[in-house]
């Protein structure tokens, strides 16, 4: 797994460039808006993309089909895809809250509480999402397609949305209007502690990483080059 | 070694049925036309595709019970596909070194400064040759028993195409167990480095001989309607009509020289006998 694992960060340091430019324009969000809580998210949203999008380098001239030949199974190259992307997940996140925890010691003069690990910590939920949608639409569908299938589930969730909020300007009473976002975390924080919150999204984030993982799996093993 | 045990793969409006047996110290070249199975049957070899039946075995190997080292043990070259193009020679020499425990990397870099092939560009900006001569060096980098190449000489010059042949033999020199594969439209590559030709059709075999034997003892006779008629055709392989007459496959040249000396009697190339054996009736 190691040729795999050298060859995807080959592929990410030939982005350092954008990165960079990305890392700047958090950094300058970072200040202006003084939210130490962004900066984690964007860098953590941002290094796990860059995980999953070497799957499309991948995908390039019939790639693929090359590299199956090499001595892996399909089976390791579904899991360095995995620990990749959650390897640079984890590298932007530790990055970012270390210079989020100094930023809000030294120019925010705010000490470091249990709010600021909280908020921390609520990221790694999406780490570990983003290759648990990702990979598996990126090796199904292929580098082009998958764009189609990722718009279309946007679209789709986009349209339920839309339906929900609209619906009542029609009479039609889908939902509560009184159940909203707030009433429905206020009752959340108030039965069960933020932390609790925290490991329960991380364990549920993780169950649907190793479902993800699976399917996957499923799919290489079936899919011809 | 190379085993290919009635192997077929049914696609909507294709089906291949395919057997081969590639002995040890041999180069065996495949040919035939676009969408002939050349290339569904080497990815069927290299674990590609799937398929319900038959069973292919390298090295005496069923290649679904293949580990990472029975892998590590075969070079390929697919026409199409390779390394990501944003990558440099170095890049690969990393990846390559991390991957097979053979690797060897001195020879791999004495072989790129050979054929000038540059170690620090992008292998998007090489040319069609560059990219063909990465490829085979590629396939040759590390200890291997085994090489499968479909299509290494494609779009390359005469001079290009010299090269990577000059390689294959070079690699069969170096030990005589080794068995490689090769597929190709250049008929003269298969004449000139092939121990056995193959020809494919339609997904099937429908020809195989020893390439000497194909380019000393087959050739075309050419006949009218008449003396086809009478004459003897046991060893006619198959027959097509031309504008003059027929013309026919022999594998028995000496035979009809001696006992038709009227007889017009020319020497084929491989591409002639598959245009007779694909487009004429067999007997």
């Amino acid at each position: 797994m190691k040729g795999l694992l050298i060859k995807d960060l080959r592929i990410a340091s030939q982005q350092k460039v954008l990165l960079l430019l990305m890392a700047g324009c958090g950094i300058i969000c970072l200040f202006t808006m003084k939210d130490t809580a962004f900066i984690i998210g964007y860098a953590t949203l941002l290094c796990g993309m860059l995980g999953t999008t070497t799957c499309a380098y991948d995908d390039l001239n019939h790639g693929m089909s090359f590299l199956l030949t090499l001595p892996y199974s399909r089976k390791a190259y579904v899991l360095e895809k995995y620990l990749f992307s959650i390897a640079a997940g984890i590298a932007g996140w530790s990055i970012s809250t270390v210079i989020a925890a100094i930023s809000q010691i030294v120019f925010l003069k705010k000490p470091i509480g249990a709010e600021f690990l909280n908020g921390a910590l609520t990221f790694i939920i999406p780490l570990f999402l983003i290759p648990t949608v990702m990979i598996p639409i990126l090796l199904k569908f292929g580098q082009a397609r998958s764009r189609i299938v990722m718009f279309t589930i946007m679209g789709i969730v986009f349209a339920i949305g839309g339906v929900l909020a609209l619906a009542p300007s029609f009479g039609v009473a889908v939902y509560d209007e009184n159940l909203t976002v707030e009433v429905v975390t206020f009752g959340i924080r108030n039965t069960l502690s933020y932390g609790l919150i925290i490991a329960g999204g991380i364990a549920a984030s993780f169950v649907l990483f190793i479902t993800s993982f699976l399917i996957s799996l499923a799919v290489i093993q079936r899919k011809e080059y | 070694m190379i085993r290919i045990d009635g192997l077929k793969k049914n696609y909507k409006d294709f089906n291949l049925d395919v057997s081969l047996d590639l002995k040890p110290g041999t180069i065996n070249g495949l040919v035939g036309t676009n969408g002939a199975g050349k290339s569904t049957t080497f990815k069927a070899i290299l674990g590609l595709i799937s398929y319900k039946e038959g069973e292919i075995f390298i090295n005496d190997k069923n290649i679904k019970d293949f580990k990472y080292e029975d892998k590590e043990r075969i070079g390929c070259v697919m026409t199409d596909s390779f390394f990501s193009e944003s990558f440099k020679i170095k890049d690969v020499a990393k990846i390559l070194k991390a991957t097979y425990k053979s690797f060897d990397e001195a020879a791999f870099y004495k072989k790129c400064e050979q054929y000038k092939l540059p170690t620090d560009k992008m292998i998007k900006e090489f040319s069609n040759g560059m990219k063909a001569k990465l490829k085979v060096l590629t396939a040759l980098s590390h200890d291997t028993d085994v090489l499968i190449l479909d299509e290494p000489t494609v779009g390359l010059d005469v001079v290009a195409r010299d090269d990577i042949l000059g390689e294959i033999r070079d690699y069969m020199e170096k030990d005589e167990n080794r068995t490689v594969l090769i597929s190709s439209h250049i008929s003269s590559d298969i004449e000139k480095l092939c121990d056995t030709t193959y020809m494919i059709h339609d997904g099937k075999i429908v020809f195989n001989d020893d390439t000497d034997k194909l380019l000393s003892e087959y050739a075309a006779l050419k006949v009218d309607e008449e003396t086809f008629a009478t004459m003897d055709k046991s060893h006619v392989k198959a027959y097509r009509k031309e504008k003059y007459g027929i013309e026919c496959l022999t594998d028995a040249r000496d035979f009809y020289i001696e006992n038709y000396p009227s007889m017009v009697v020319e020497k084929m190339s491989v591409d002639e006998m598959m245009m007779i054996l694909i487009k004429g009736e067999k007997l």
